[in-house]
């Protein structure tokens, strides 16, 4: 066994010190690690759900009903239960989104409870009523929002896991394709200073600070999660360290905006909630669309042209969104983003998804241990851009 | 290699056990005991691969050595002599002549990318114009072999755009670039 799977204090200060990020990032990895010598996952009864459901409502809403608590599928990163909450003759349905042990991502339910908060009538998001940061009722901690319909993918579409290479029909791409683009127009103008998000960072503008900051925390998973060394990736975070350019325009940024992490109505395509919000953070739009144009979540066409996770040509999706914004785009951040999106995506599946599944940590272990495989692929693209980088002498 | 075969057969087991054996009807007793025994039988694969060749190469060399105790009590113009002799030829091309110790190497391997990725960091913060030049061109080449590598003997989860493209894994681990095995 390696140091990692049994981290010492001493070993978990000194990967603190060596990497310094937000404060909430650094408070959930710090957590995953003082854990991570406990025992594996194991599936809660469904019985003690239904009581940790029912204290937490007493105390959140007197007087009302909890009723139907069933697990639900899907969720590569967190446990998910459905139920019935009625008061006063009126019933409305909810989920509870508990983390366990470990997962694909580590991430503090703050963040994602007050950016889904912010983002009420901004875009289509589920209301969320309640959050258990740190698992005071629910054990780990936890967070409720309202039920909504809608589906990920087509019915009877092909797609691998998680949304992975979903495949969507010309005319569904012709609906989804703009509401797509409109809606991450509108997360990336939306104005974050008013809202309350006292949980991230706000980053300078006109600095390098947040890029720091977010290569800092990927760079720390990996130090902390990594089952082995590849050379690429402690190289490309050296290389992203000198390359850092500077925010010239602090927006949200969503970081997991793609096929798979939205619902739509499958009769009339309309997206109705975007899912997914707890890699948000504070940064550079660019690293949105970057993350958002990744070649392993979208195809090529007959014609050589790149659809961006399937659902849009390339070309028009930055048009849409330049007009949509007004934001301008440049094309070597867009270039440095990229890189730093195949680091990412590699770190989430080559280095946490191992880890968590080494230590049997996770509800969706035989899920993670298929998505793995989807690294390969990142760190592919990776080395592709790296290599396109350096011809062009960066 | 991550996952290898061990961690990803584990992954298994512990679906089996978290989410298929509760689903299970309690009277579905012939389920359950085909299920027992699938759990059984890859947990014993999860405790043996990693033996596995091992095992094969000591079989090999034990089986060459009765072949050439055989053979010197055989008469020289016995059918069967020459077959055996060109038998142990063969298998001195092939066999290793110790035994694989595949945990061994793998602690060993583990170790040796620690140390590379520590210099690679060392080296970036140190080397300059064409000194990194070379440094970058060696990583990005050697990641680019590893890459179709790990991309080979993953096709099956099929993440792969144009999997066709990719070649068969034997042909990118074998020395004599055998594409069929």
């Amino acid at each position: 066994m390696d140091h990692k799977q049994a981290p010492s204090e001493a070993w978990i200060e000194s990967v603190r010190a060596r990497f310094p990020t937000e404060p909430t990032v650094d408070a959930a990895l710090t957590r995953k690690l003082r854990h991570r010598g406990g025992p594996p996952y194991v599936p809660s009864p469904l019985s003690d759900i239904e009581e940790r459901i029912r204290r937490f409502i007493e105390r959140e809403a007197p007087g009302s009903v909890v009723s139907g608590v069933t697990p639900l599928g899907g969720g590569a990163s967190k446990e998910q239960y459905r139920f019935e909450l009625a008061d006063k003759g009126k019933s409305s349905t909810y989920v509870l989104r508990r983390e366990p042990p470990e997962s694909i991502v580590e991430t503090h339910r703050l963040r994602e409870f007050q950016m889904m908060r912010a983002m009420q009538g901004v875009v289509p998001v589920p209301e969320v009523p309640w959050v258990d940061a740190e698992g005071q009722w629910f054990g780990r901690p936890a967070l409720i929002s309202r039920f909504v319909t809608g589906v990920a993918k087509p019915v009877a579409a092909n797609s691998n896991v998680t949304g992975l290479g979903t495949e969507f029909s010309a005319e569904l791409c012709a609906k989804l394709g703009p509401q797509f683009v409109d809606i991450l127009a509108r997360i990336h103008l939306f104005d974050w200073r008013t809202a309350k998000l006292d949980a991230f960072y706000h980053p300078p503008e006109g600095s390098t600070d947040g890029v720091h900051s977010i290569i800092n925390w990927w760079d720390r998973v990996w130090e902390e999660d990594s089952p082995e060394a590849i050379p690429l990736m402690r190289f490309t975070a050296q290389w992203l360290r000198v390359n850092a350019p500077t925010i010239e325009r602090a927006t949200v940024v969503h970081l997991d905006y793609r096929a798979g992490n939205f619902l739509f109505d499958p009769d009339t395509a309309e997206i109705g909630t975007i899912l997914d919000w707890e890699l948000c953070h504070i940064g550079d739009y660019h690293e949105d669309l970057a993350w958002t144009m990744q070649e392993g979540y979208g195809h090529y066409d007959d014609a050589g042209r790149f659809h961006v996770c399937s659902l849009i040509e390339q070309t028009e999706f930055l048009r849409r969104y330049q007009e949509k914004t007004g934001f301008e785009i440049d094309p070597r951040k867009l270039a440095y983003y990229s890189i730093m999106s195949a680091w990412k995506s590699t770190i989430m599946v080559l280095a946490t998804a191992v880890r968590c599944i080494m230590g049997g940590k996770s509800h969706q272990d035989v899920l993670l241990s298929w998505i793995i495989s989807f690294g390969n692929i990142t760190i592919n693209t990776l080395e592709k851009l790296l290599r396109k980088e350096m011809q062009h002498g960066a | 290699m991550v996952p290898d075969t061990r961690l990803r057969l584990t992954t298994v087991v512990k679906a089996l056990d978290d989410i298929i054996t509760p689903a299970l009807p309690a009277g579905a007793v012939f389920a359950h005991e085909q299920l027992a025994l699938i759990k059984k039988s890859i947990g014993i694969a999860i405790e043996q691969i990693v033996h596995e060749y091992a095992f094969t190469v000591r079989d090999a060399k034990e089986y060459l050595a009765l072949a050439e105790a055989l053979t010197s009590h055989m008469a020289d113009n016995a059918p069967v002599r020459q077959k055996l002799a060109d038998a142990q030829e063969r298998g001195h091309q092939i066999v290793p002549e110790t035994i694989p110790d595949r945990p061994a190497v793998e602690g060993y391997l583990h170790s040796l990318k620690n140390d590379v990725e520590v210099a690679v960091e060392v080296l970036f913060a140190d080397a300059k114009g064409k000194d990194m030049r070379a440094v970058e061109a060696l990583i990005l080449d050697h990641s680019a072999r590893q890459t179709l590598r790990e991309r080979a003997w993953t096709i099956s989860t099929g993440f792969e755009k144009d999997p066709a493209s990719v070649p068969p894994v034997t042909g990118l681990i074998y020395d004599d670039g055998a594409a069929q095995r």
